[in-house]
């Protein structure tokens, strides 16, 4: 009997996105068994995701299987195919659909929720919703030019009519981006933002300069501790002021979002040295302080990739959530896997390229820390190159850069090299914000370990108490700010 | 013999050491018997944790299934306005459960950890269903005492990250898995306010370093509680996923890895978070690495779920599913709104769904039956 080939991919649009199977969706094949045949299956396979035509190819025997594919959302697809002898088949999932193009990519990542999902089940009525408003911000950098800068602008969700989600954005915007979403034109954008702003305040030239290293950590702590907002409202002010310094040479962007028509909107801009980038974010929910990535070079031709920064203000949680994902089509399955709390998959899929992001960490120092941490939760281990020394070569190059020191510092506790670990995790703390939630972490797990040492005690007070305030869905790191924080219970 | 452990296999050599708590009644929360706390913010009395933690005690004793580590040691405490009893369902024998008290649970979890130290090969369950806080990294486990001190309320809690950390620092056993089973629902400052976030349990920061991992609902409110008296929907989606909808059978039999469980988890909660119109809120799993913990002793039993499309139809369709072979037939027992839950075995079922009337048209669909959970849309418009 001759074998035969299976061709597969997972039929899913996103915006400007292709996902090859070196970044594809997990998939499992199921040989289906009966009491006259046992056909092999096959786990932990990626295939591509898209809408373009290509395929992961597999040689099998003969006959029947079902194909799963588990998405990072939770989302498990399957679909039943027969096939036989020295037959050529293609097949192409379905999964489900973002409720709306703009937001496929944070569809992709599970960063949307059921609620959005609405307009495509008629069967389904919302209840206790009455509104969902959503403002996307797109930070786009220099060497995109050949697109207009304002088709990144932002894209706002209206009011709920008749139980669907209708748009308010600018349809010329839209529609440059390739984008059909449905245009409702009759909710008034300015009359139903809620959202007030965001702006940078460390890290750019123009911002706070007061705001570095250890100041970050004590100005959060002293506005998470008041409620009245003053010293909110006066970084905010400070920030403001500085962004009417903005000229041409500087790398900032700034966004009104009350002057809808006409915002003005500043490229990012290339600089020698990329520092994280601090933005406050400010609604009448509350504010929350990001840190952001900019520039991110994407793994595969180190091309500069959109930002996106998804604003999600949801009135039946009295609350609002910010996600940030950088669209970088390799890495992208392995992070939305690693949000989702699925590291084994993410570093299964990405542990070849995770090594090259560590050794690219000039090209891109922000996704070397991405793949030293999970080169190192995962345990990876390679005969004859040492990563780890990597680690070491990324905090000697980029060590303004908080996270780098983390990493190190967890490979010497591996070692038991306790001073060298508490010195560097101590270090850390006099750098800023981590860029990700998990150096926030792994920074509050390792200098628990010297909970001992009264120095590092008061430290800890400080971090922990910052740590509370961040949201631990989210890679970048984010701070709730001014309001009470997203305390969960039950 | 440890007044907590309501199982003990005495064996020598690697095996799994369980602790399990369930706390229902809370004396100084609203509703409870004791004085109220003003730290209660909204938190009441649930019937459903010390449910799922027999329930879940049960399934260990009964069905947990690993050759190389077997079962060795399940403690239990749980708290409900009455005294509890436990009948191990293999010996018979009656156990009076120790009530769920920060002193008990401490004594207890401590004396866990020295089983679990036996041995380095040794798998622990650490499972907790009850009241949580959760703010950024950290989460107290709020035990039946909470609030008694209304000056220092978290005196009744557990830091459960650090106590967490704790574990996979100084215990010898390599593999750890924690289940929190504890929902999150509104907005506060509690640890804030306190500044703490409960007792740690352990002490000393360590120098090893296990494979730890932690399972968490992410359930909200009420809801992650189910019906009174019941099991939580997050322990009655864990049982289903140990029973077969976490199941692999990569190396040609039938087994539960982590990472399959949590597939077949996230899965449950996807569903019932899409039916109950929730966000799922937090990552489901920390520290996750693949390693097999549960081995079936024959075919798993699989849910699948069973809908017409569109679904004003599912309540006029009779259901049913069969084998090629018509050998094993199941038909829905009454007409409902909601899709059907059915379980079968792994395997090929034509699925069906017929009407009295011609409003819809009768389908039928083929589909081989996998874990975690296929959802079969019949298309009847």
């Amino acid at each position: 009997m001759s074998k035969t080939k299976l061709h597969l991919r997972l039929d899913k649009w996103i915006e400007n996105a292709n996902l090859s199977e070196d970044g594809g969706v997990k998939t499992n094949i199921y040989g289906h068994k009966s009491k006259d045949s046992s056909l092999k299956s096959y786990y932990d396979l990626s295939i591509p995701v898209g809408q373009m035509e290509n395929y992961f190819t597999i040689t099998l025997d003969p006959g029947s299987y079902t194909i799963e594919c588990i998405l990072p959302s939770g989302e498990i697809v399957t679909k039943d195919v027969k096939i036989t002898s020295g037959e050529d088949k293609y097949i192409s999932i379905q999964s489900s659909y973002s409720p709306r193009e703009y937001l496929s990519f944070q569809h992709y990542y599970g960063n949307v929720a059921r609620q959005q999902v609405k307009k495509y089940e008629s069967d389904i009525q919302p209840t206790n919703i009455n509104k969902v408003l959503k403002k996307e911000f797109m930070i786009k950098s220099r060497s995109l030019e050949n697109f207009d800068t304002k088709e990144f602008l932002s894209v706002t969700l209206g009011s709920k009519t008749n139980d669907v989600w209708k748009n308010t954005i600018d349809k010329n915007m839209h529609q440059s981006r390739g984008l059909n979403d449905e245009i409702d034109e009759t909710v008034s954008m300015i009359d139903d933002i809620l959202l007030d702003g965001m702006i940078e305040i460390s890290g750019g030239t123009y911002a706070d300069s007061n705001l570095t290293g250890k100041n970050i950590w004590f100005t959060l702590l002293q506005l998470i501790g008041k409620e009245g907002q003053d010293e909110l409202y006066n970084l905010m002010e400070a920030s403001y002021n500085a962004k009417n310094k903005i000229d041409d040479n500087y790398s900032f962007q700034w966004i009104d979002p009350y002057i809808s028509t006409d915002v003005n909107i500043y490229e990012l801009k290339e600089k020698n040295e990329p520092p994280i980038r601090n933005f406050l974010l400010w609604t009448p929910s509350g504010a929350e302080l990001f840190s952001i990535p900019a520039w991110w070079r994407d793994s595969r031709f180190y091309e500069y990739v959109p930002i996106e920064i998804m604003v999600d203000i949801s009135s039946y949680e009295s609350d609002f959530r910010s996600s940030i994902a950088v669209k970088d089509q390799t890495l992208s399955s392995a992070i939305a896997y690693l949000l989702a709390g699925s590291l084994p998959t993410a570093g299964k899929f990405i542990q070849k390229q995770a090594q090259d992001m560590l050794y690219a960490k000039i090209k891109n120092p922000y996704s070397a820390v991405l793949g030293a941490y999970i080169l190192m939760e995962t345990k990876y281990d390679e005969p004859n190159i040492s990563w780890k020394n990597w680690v070491t070569n990324l905090y000697n190059w980029f060590d303004w850069m908080p996270d780098s020191g983390i990493l190190k510092a967890w490979l010497h506790i591996e070692k038991k090299e306790w001073d060298e670990a508490k010195t560097l995790l101590v270090e850390a703390t006099s750098k800023g914000l981590p860029l990700y939630t998990f150096a926030l972490k792994k920074l509050q797990e390792g200098l628990k370990l010297f909970d001992e040492d009264e120095d590092v005690k008061a430290i800890i007070k400080v971090v922990r108490k910052i740590s509370w305030r961040s949201n631990p869905q989210q890679l970048f790191t984010v701070i709730r700010l001014g309001l009470p924080p997203t305390t969960m219970k039950s | 013999m440890d007044k907590f452990i309501v199982h003990n296999a005495n064996i020598d050599g690697p095996a799994t050491h369980v602790a399990i708590i369930g706390v229902g009644d809370y004396p100084h929360l609203l509703d409870g018997s004791g004085e109220k706390t003003d730290h209660h913010d909204g938190m009441s009395q649930l019937t459903s944790p010390p449910v799922s933690a027999r329930h879940l005690a049960d399934w260990f004793i009964t069905k947990y299934h690993n050759p190389d580590k077997p079962l060795g040691t399940v403690t239990l405490l749980c708290s409900e306005s009455i005294e509890l009893k436990y009948s191990n369902p293999v010996s018979n024998i009656d156990y009076t459960i120790a009530k769920a008290t920060l002193k008990n649970v401490k004594t207890a979890l401590r004396a866990w950890k020295k089983h679990c130290d036996k041995n380095e090969e040794n798998i622990t369950f650490f499972f907790y269903c009850g009241h949580g806080i959760s703010q950024g990294q950290d989460m107290a486990l709020l035990m039946s005492d909470y609030g008694e001190d209304n000056d220092n309320p978290f005196d009744g809690a557990i830091d459960f990250k650090t106590f967490q950390e704790r574990m996979k620092r100084n215990c010898l056993a390599t593999h750890q898995i924690y289940i929190v089973d504890a929902c999150r629902v509104s907005t506060d400052t509690l640890i804030e306010t306190f500044g703490e976030v409960g007792d740690t349990i352990l002490s000393g920061p360590g120098t090893e370093s296990a494979i730890s991992t932690i399972f968490y609902s992410t359930l909200a409110g009420a809801k992650a509680y189910g019906k009174k008296d019941k099991p939580s929907s997050f322990t009655t989606m864990l049982l289903k996923a140990l029973n077969g909808g976490g199941a692999h059978d990569q190396n040609n039999d039938w087994r539960i890895s982590t990472t399959r469980l949590k597939e077949a988890i996230d899965l449950f909660m996807k569903r019932a978070a899409d039916d109950e119109r929730q966000k799922v809120q937090t990552p489901p799993t920390d520290g996750l690495v693949t390693y097999d913990i549960h081995f079936l002793k024959g075919i798993p039993s699989v849910e699948v779920r069973v809908q017409c499309n569109p679904a004003e139809a599912n309540n006029r369709a009779k259901l049913l599913l069969k084998t090629s072979d018509n050998k094993e037939k199941k038909q829905r027992k009454e007409l409902s709104e909601q899709p059907w839950d059915v379980e079968v075995q792994v395997g090929e079922y034509i699925f069906s769904a017929t009407f009295d009337d011609n409003q819809f048209n009768n389908q039928n669909h083929k589909k081989y039956v996998t874990p975690p959970s296929p959802l079969i849309n019949l298309n009847v418009q």
